[in-house]
C-alpha cells in the first residue's frame, strides 16, 4: 500500500502533533462559547489536555495489548469490517471538520487583517491548494516541516506575549474560576476537541512512528507540552483582556500586540507573527487531512493514499466555504454541536473500541485456557 | 577548507542582518498614501459627524510649504465615517491609509451627548486602525483643535504625539488612554477612563507665524499682549467619563491628582498653593499605591500611597527647615485632602476614574454574583479614605539649598 507514511521519530511526531493541538486550542476556541461566563479557558483547555491524554492512553495500551499495529486494524477486530468502514468514514469526516476550523479562522483573520479587498474564496484559493500538496506528500514531510516549524512558532508566539508584557493586569482574571465546577467541567469536556483529533491522527500513523512505544511517549510529551503552552497563553490573554472582551475577539492572540500605546517595531511585527500561525494551522490542517484519508483508505482497502486526499481536502474546503456562504451559520446547531460535542466524534468509537478489545482479549484468553493452549 | 568556509558563512549571515536596516524599498509609497494620522470627530450640521483627518502627506516638492513632519487636513460630513471618506476620495488624487492613525479627538459636544459609543460601532479592523490610537477630547470642536495644533507647521506631528505620551511620564497633567482602554472601561464596568482633554487658543502667535511676518520686515510681535511661540493648543487636564459619557472636566492640577489616585501618575511638580501670596513647589514621584478594598460593612476604599518629594520651591524656606516637625504633616495633609476632595469629585459624577472597581471586583467568586452587584450604582456611595506617606527625597538640600 503507498500510504506515504515512511517513518518519523519522536522529535517530529512530536513537533507534529503539539503545533496541531495548540493552533486549534490557541485559536479556534468559539469566543462566545468560552467565555462568556468568565475566564477559566487556562484551566479548562489544561484539564481538556489531560482527559484527551488520558483517552488516548487506554487506546495505545489496548492496541499494544492486543497486538494491533495501528488504529484500524483494532477497528476491524473490535467492530468488524462494515464497523469499521462505518467508525472511519466518521473519523474522516472528523478530521475534515477539525481541519477547517482553524482553516476558517485564519482565512477571516487575514480577511479582516491584510486582504479585505478580495472574498474569502480568494484568500482560500491561495491556502487550500497548499495544504493538500503537504498531505500529498505524506507523514514524513509532515514531521520533518513540523520539526523545523516547531521552534520558530515557539520564538514567535513567546516574542509576542513578551511585546504585550507591559499591559499583562491581574484584575482581568477576577472573578477567578467564576463559572462554577460543573461548567468548568462542561468546558474542559467540549474543549477535547482541541486536543483528540491530534491524538487519533498519533493512533493511526502508529506504524509510521516506529511502534507503539514511540507513539504512546510521543502521544504524553506532545499533549502535557501543548497543556502547558495553552494554559500559559489562555492565562496571559485573560491578563490583557477581560472576559467580557474576550467574547467579542476571534483569535485574540493576533490582537494582543494591538492596545499597547508605547507603540514600538516590535508591536508592529504582528503581522508576520500571523504569518507563522498561519502557516502552523496549514500544517495542522494537512495532518488531520492525511490522518483521515489513511484510515480511509486502510478501511477500505484502497492501496493508494493520494486519491483520497485530494477529497477530503477539498471537503474541508468545502466545509470553509460553506461557513462563508453562510450555510453554517443558517444551521448554527452544527456548529455548536461540533463545538459543544465534537471531541465525542472521536473519544465514543476511540473508547467503544477499546473496551471491545479488552473483553475480545479476555474471551479469547479464557478460551484459549479452555482449550489447553 | 572548513574554516575558509565558515568565515563566509558568517559573513553572509552578517550581511543578511544588515540588509533589514537599509532604507524603505518602495519610497513611491508615500507619494502614493496619504497617511492618516489623526481622526477629529464633531457633530455634522447636515450629517450626523463631521470628520477631520490629519495627514501625514510627502508630496513631492511640497516639503518647504509643510516641514518635515508637516500635515494637512480633511473634512467632510457622513453618518458614518465611511460614508464621510467616501465622499471624501471623490476629492483626492490618492489613498488613504490609516494603518498610520494613532489619535481620535472628539469634540466635548459629541462626547457628552454619549455619541462616541455609536461612532465605535465602526469596525475600526476595517479601517486598519488598531486599539492602541489615543483619545483626545477638544474643548470647542476637534475640527478646530486639530486646525490650532496645525497651525504651527514646523510642528512635527510624530513628535507632538510623543510628546504628549511624554508629558503624561514626565509631568502627570495628563490622562493618555487608548481605544482598548475606553472598550475595556465600557464593557466590563470595573472602571472608568479619564481622557486628556486640549483646548485652543488662537491668540497665541505661533514659530511660524512670527516668522511669516518677519520675513515681511515687520516685527513679529504685533501686541506684546499676546503670548508667543508654540502651537496654538495645549492640553488642559481630563475629561472625566461615566462609561460613553463625558460627565466633567479635570483642571491640570487635579489630574496630576486624579492620576496619584489611580497608581497611573509617575513624576511631575505639584504646585502646593497654601494661600493666594505662597506656593511650594514639590516633584513628586509616585513610589507605591496599595487599594484595600473591605466589604463588610458598606463598601470601603482603603488607598495607601507612599510619595517621594523632593522640595523644588520653598519660599520662606520653612518647609525644610521644619520637616520633621511641620513641614511633613503639612505636606500629607495638603495630599490627602487634595486626593479626597478629587476622589469626591469623582464620585459626584459617577466616573470610577481611580479605577476602584478593578479591586472590588476580586472580591467576588463568580461571574453571575459580580454582574448582578451593579458596581457603578454602588460606587458613589462608597467610603474612600487616602492614607498618604510621605518621604523626603534629601532633607539635607530641603534645608540648606533655600
Amino acid at each position: 500500500m503507498n500510504l506515504r507514511e515512511g517513518r518519523i521519530g519522536k522529535q517530529e511526531g512530536l513537533c507534529l502533533a503539539a503545533i496541531s493541538m495548540c493552533v486549534v486550542g490557541l485559536f479556534t476556541l468559539d469566543p462566545d462559547f468560552t467565555y462568556s461566563n468568565g475566564n477559566v479557558s487556562y484551566v479548562t483547555l489544561a484539564i481538556a489536555a489531560i482527559l484527551s491524554l488520558l483517552v488516548f492512553l487506554l487506546v495505545s495500551a489496548c492496541m499494544k495489548r492486543s497486538g494491533y499495529e495501528e488504529l484500524s486494524e483494532m477497528l476491524e477486530d473490535t467492530c468488524g469490517k462494515v464497523g469499521r468502514s462505518v467508525i472511519s468514514t466518521i473519523l474522516m469526516l472528523g478530521f475534515a471538520f477539525a481541519a477547517y476550523d482553524p482553516l476558517a479562522r485564519f482565512v477571516q483573520v487575514m480577511h479582516g487583517l491584510f486582504f479585505s479587498g478580495v472574498t474569502y474564496r480568494m484568500i482560500l484559493v491561495f491556502m487550500l491548494p497548499s495544504i493538500i500538496i503537504i498531505a500529498w506528500m505524506g507523514l514524513e514531510t509532515l514531521g520533518r516541516t513540523a520539526k523545523c516549524y516547531f521552534i520558530l512558532l515557539l520564538v514567535v508566539t513567546l516574542a509576542t506575549v513578551l511585546a504585550a508584557a507591559g499591559e499583562y493586569e491581574s484584575y482581568r482574571l477576577y472573578p477567578i474560576l467564576g463559572c462554577g465546577l460543573k461548567q468548568g467541567m462542561q468546558l474542559s469536556l467540549s474543549e477535547t476537541v482541541a486536543f483528540l483529533p491530534a491524538f487519533t491522527a498519533l493512533l493511526i500513523c502508529c506504524k509510521g512512528l516506529n511502534g507503539h512505544k514511540n507513539m504512546r511517549n510521543v502521544g504524553i510529551y506532545a499533549g502535557l507540552i501543548s497543556a502547558a503552552i495553552c494554559a500559559v497563553i489562555q492565562l496571559l490573554l485573560g491578563m490583557v483582556f477581560t472576559y467580557s472582551e474576550l467574547q467579542k475577539l476571534v483569535m485574540p492572540l493576533c490582537r494582543i500586540n494591538h492596545i499597547s500605546i508605547d507603540e514600538g517595531n516590535i508591536m508592529r511585527l504582528d503581522k508576520i507573527a500571523q504569518i507563522f500561525w498561519m502557516n502552523g494551522s496549514m500544517l495542522t490542517g494537512a495532518f488531520y487531512i492525511y490522518a483521515g484519508s489513511a484510515l480511509f483508505s486502510r478501511s477500505f482497502g484502497i492501496r493508494d493514499i493520494r486519491p483520497v486526499v485530494v477529497p477530503v481536502g477539498l471537503l474541508t474546503g468545502i466545509f470553509v466555504l460553506m461557513e462563508f456562504g453562510g450555510v453554517l451559520s443558517k444551521n448554527e446547531w452544527l456548529s455548536h454541536l461540533w463545538i459543544s460535542a465534537g471531541g465525542a466524534v472521536f473519544a465514543v468509537p476511540l473508547i467503544v473500541s477499546s473496551l471491545i478489545s479488552l473483553f475480545k482479549r479476555n474471551e479469547n484468553t479464557e478460551k484459549n485456557y479452555a482449550k489447553g493452549v | 577548507m572548513q574554516k575558509a568556509s565558515k568565515v563566509i558563512l558568517t559573513l553572509v549571515l552578517c550581511l543578511s542582518l544588515l540588509m533589514p536596516m537599509t532604507a524603505c524599498m518602495n519610497p513611491i509609497s508615500l507619494e502614493k498614501y496619504g497617511y492618516v494620522l489623526t481622526i477629529g470627530v464633531d457633530e455634522g450640521e447636515k450629517k450626523k459627524y463631521e470628520i477631520t483627518l490629519e495627514l501625514q502627506r510627502e508630496l513631492a516638492g511640497a516639503e518647504q510649504n509643510m516641514g518635515p513632519g508637516g500635515v494637512i487636513l480633511l473634512s467632510e460630513q457622513g453618518d458614518t465615517i465611511f460614508e464621510a471618506i467616501n465622499t471624501l476620495y471623490r476629492r483626492l488624487a490618492f489613498d488613504l491609509s490609516f494603518a498610520r492613525t494613532y489619535a481620535f479627538v472628539f469634540g466635548k459636544k459629541i462626547a457628552e451627548s454619549g455619541k462616541m459609543q455609536d461612532f465605535f460601532e465602526m469596525s475600526l479592523e476595517k479601517l486598519r486602525i488598531r486599539q492602541s490610537a489615543i483619545l483626545l477630547i477638544a474643548e470647542g470642536t476637534a475640527k478646530e483643535f486639530l486646525g490650532g495644533r496645525n497651525a504651527n507647521n514646523e510642528a512635527n506631528a510624530t513628535r507632538v504625539h510623543e510628546n504628549l505620551l511624554q508629558s503624561e511620564r514626565t509631568i502627570g497633567e495628563t490622562s493618555i488612554m487608548n481605544i482598548g482602554t475606553l472598550f475595556e472601561s465600557c464593557e466590563g464596568r470595573r472602571f472608568d477612563v479619564a481622557l486628556t482633554y486640549g483646548a485652543v487658543d488662537d491668540k497665541i502667535v505661533t514659530d511660524a507665524k512670527q516668522q511669516d511676518i518677519a520675513s515681511t520686515g515687520e516685527n513679529p510681535i504685533e501686541d506684546p499682549k499676546d503670548k508667543l511661540g508654540g502651537m496654538q493648543t495645549h492640553m488642559d487636564g481630563a475629561a472625566l467619563f461615566d462609561g460613553w459619557k463625558m460627565v466633567s472636566k479635570l483642571s491640570a492640577h487635579d489630574t496630576q491628582i486624579l492620576n496619584i489616585a489611580s497608581g497611573r501618575f509617575n513624576s511631575g511638580s505639584i504646585m502646593m498653593n497654601i494661600d493666594k501670596d505662597l506656593q511650594y513647589v514639590i516633584l513628586t514621584k509616585l513610589a507605591d499605591c496599595r487599594i484595600g478594598i473591605e466589604m463588610d460593612d458598606g463598601i470601603k476604599a482603603d488607598i495607601n500611597l507612599t510619595l517621594s518629594i523632593t522640595i523644588e520651591q520653598d519660599p520662606t524656606g520653612e518647609l525644610g527647615r521644619t520637616w520633621e516637625e511641620k513641614g511633613k504633616k503639612m505636606v500629607t495633609d495638603y495630599f490627602e485632602s487634595e486626593l479626597e476632595r478629587v476622589a469626591k469629585h469623582c464620585q459626584e459624577v459617577n466616573s470610577d476614574a481611580i479605577g476602584i472597581g478593578r479591586y472590588v471586583s476580586k472580591q467576588f467568586n463568580s461571574v453571575e454574583e459580580w454582574e448582578a452587584f451593579c458596581w457603578k450604582d454602588i460606587y458613589p456611595e462608597i467610603e474612600i479614605e487616602f492614607n498618604a506617606e510621605i518621604v523626603l527625597g534629601d532633607i539635607y538640600i530641603a534645608i540648606t539649598r533655600q
